[in-house]
């Protein structure tokens, strides 16, 4: 619609709905312009940039544009993209300002990937087979009676979040795939402390993420962090329309995860290598930037070894305090602009 | 003593004395290196420049450090292969675009490229590397000619000679500059003498004249 012109021949309905088309568009992309125009730190979207865009054109086509920003308004790290900027291939990733500069996040902006995916290769329909056939069985149980006898809109309503819930599964799973190990320990890392005062009905519960992400790395034999699922807490048990949501969304996880699987190997995307990670690791024990790397995810998964291996703080205690927590994202940032290059070079 | 192109490029591939190994990432070509009919390393030009800025203070004062980064310089970033502009009497600190790490038994000195110097721009006024340094060697770029020059990032712009350390090699880095990848101003070392006299001034002490 957007690519038709008014003429003096255009109807006045045509052309209130290229109006209100045109309307539409600037409301989405005035969202992406204030992301931009809010970001407050651009140096870990810069050195990003060019090996996540690699990775983003791999995923979505060579026509895929990717967008990093860091804001204030926009936590937790990932904003999902619209309709219209998703058709277009447009991949939103927003870090949270203050911990822009920090290359250990990355591997969450595979979780926005997913997002993307989930659109470009058509996997809502074969989701949403899934969660009919969950939400079926679902009400079935006896549990349930009250809720669908008083409240007329409680099934479809169920039906619509636990579709919005099995996308944030898969883009975790997606997420888990691409970054292994390195997905987990961001994920840790940002999300452990999340209370969830305010449980947002679209997102499975954050317990049940965490257990879904171990069951889905065991399968893929991705090593699962030490404590892992006991740096969440468990949440209180929510209102009965949650629990029927969130039984839905559980109850496809394993199927969402084959079809995750199936796709991220289609695509090659999980290109990583634990012999790469080991030789980029010792070159930063080494405090030098590695050469010849293959792909973003060895790096990112050699900067959390570094990180926890070995820490900033023990080789750097003595230097300024803003060196003891950047050396591990100078190392990594400097690596990817070295692989950028080697690449062009090549 | 200096290390010849060909000795360097043995360090780079770890022969040679194991306390002169060097690491350069990215690492230069060894074939051309090798050919190379001089004593050092071409090094280019990194991607993040950091311009003074010219309103938001009246003048730098050695005494005052306490004031941020950013009231005196910006951040500015250039692609690699796109230009970046330093205009007739501006100053501008870049940073070589490879990241170097010294050996304990090596010291080096970084000199601008004589071509770009005859055109007005002043590349290096700090150019000593000391053993053990780890990270990308911070340039200062100075236009002091009268028309605009443009430099481009990934362009050759300093090279490298490396030279050997006489006697026992140092344990510990040097300096408060290792393992940066952008410039950056830093604080400035006073030294105890100016620190002496001036917690005195501070207590009222009068100074001691015999």
């Amino acid at each position: 619609m957007l690519d038709s012109q008014i003429t003096a021949d255009t109807s006045t309905d045509d052309a209130n709905n290229f109006c209100r088309f045109s309307m539409d568009a600037i409301a989405e992309y005035a969202a992406v312009l204030g992301l931009i125009a809010r970001s407050s730190e651009p140096v870990g979207a810069i050195d990003l940039h060019w090996p996540l865009k690699q990775l983003t054109k791999k995923a979505l086509g060579g026509g895929a544009r990717l967008v990093i920003s860091s804001d204030w308004n926009y936590s937790p790290v990932t904003l999902m993209p619209s309709d219209l900027l998703a058709r277009r291939d447009v991949v939103l990733v927003g870090m949270p300002v203050a911990e822009a500069n920090n290359v250990l996040l990355t591997p969450l902006a595979g979780h926005e990937l997913g997002h993307n995916m989930w659109q470009k290769h058509s996997v809502d329909p074969q989701v949403t087979t899934l969660i009919k056939a969950a939400h079926e069985e679902a009400l079935k149980d006896p549990r349930w009676d009250k809720l669908n006898s008083e409240f007329w809109d409680v099934p479809e309503h169920a039906f619509n979040m636990a579709l919005y819930q099995a996308q944030e599964l898969f883009c975790d799973m997606v997420g888990l795939l691409i970054f292994r190990e390195s997905y987990l320990h961001a994920f840790r890392y940002y999300l452990a402390t999340d209370r969830e005062i305010n449980r947002a009905e679209h997102y499975p519960p954050m317990y049940n993420r965490v257990k879904i992400l171990c069951e889905c790395a065991k399968k893929r034999r991705i090593a699962i962090p030490d404590e892992f699922i006991e740096s969440f807490e468990e949440q209180a048990e929510p209102g009965e329309v949650v629990q029927l949501i969130d039984e839905i969304s559980n109850r496809c996880a394993a199927d969402i995860y084959d079809l995750a699987q199936k796709l991220v190997d289609k695509l090659k995307l999980d290109d990583g290598s634990p012999e790469e990670v080991d030789k980029i690791l010792e070159c930063f024990k080494q405090l030098v930037p590695a050469c010849g790397v293959q792909s973003l995810q060895d790096i990112i998964n050699a900067a959390w070894r570094f990180e926890l291996e070995v820490g900033s703080k023990t080789l750097f205690g003595e230097v300024e305090g803003q060196r003891e927590t950047s050396l591990v994202s100078e190392l990594a940032f400097k690596t990817c602009e070295v692989f950028q290059i080697e690449q062009e070079l090549k | 003593m200096i290390l010849s192109c060909d000795q360097i490029a043995d360090r780079l591939e770890k022969k040679g004395p194991a306390d002169q190994f060097i690491v350069i990432a990215p690492q230069p070509e060894l074939k051309v290196l090798r050919e190379k009919p001089s004593a050092s390393v071409d090094l280019r030009l990194g991607t993040w420049f950091l311009a003074a800025r010219t309103s938001s203070a009246t003048h730098f004062d050695v005494f005052e450090q306490n004031i941020p980064e950013h009231k005196f310089v910006r951040q500015g970033y250039a692609p690699l292969g796109k230009p970046f502009i330093i205009h007739p009497h501006e100053f501008v600190l870049a940073a070589t675009l490879e990241w170097i790490s010294m050996p304990k038994g090596l010291s080096g000195y970084v000199t601008g490229k004589s071509s770009l110097g005859r055109r007005g721009l002043v590349i290096e006024t700090s150019p000593g590397v000391h053993p053990l340094f780890a990270g990308c060697i911070a340039l200062e770029l100075a236009n002091v000619g009268e028309i605009p020059i443009t430099v481009v990032p990934g362009m050759p712009i300093c090279q490298l000679f490396f030279h050997t350390v006489l006697g026992n090699p140092p344990a510990t880095p040097a300096g408060g500059f290792s393992c940066r990848r952008q410039p950056v101003l830093g604080a400035i070392k006073l030294g105890p003498l100016v620190e002496k006299l001036r917690q005195r001034n501070a207590l009222g002490e009068p100074p001691k004249d015999k």
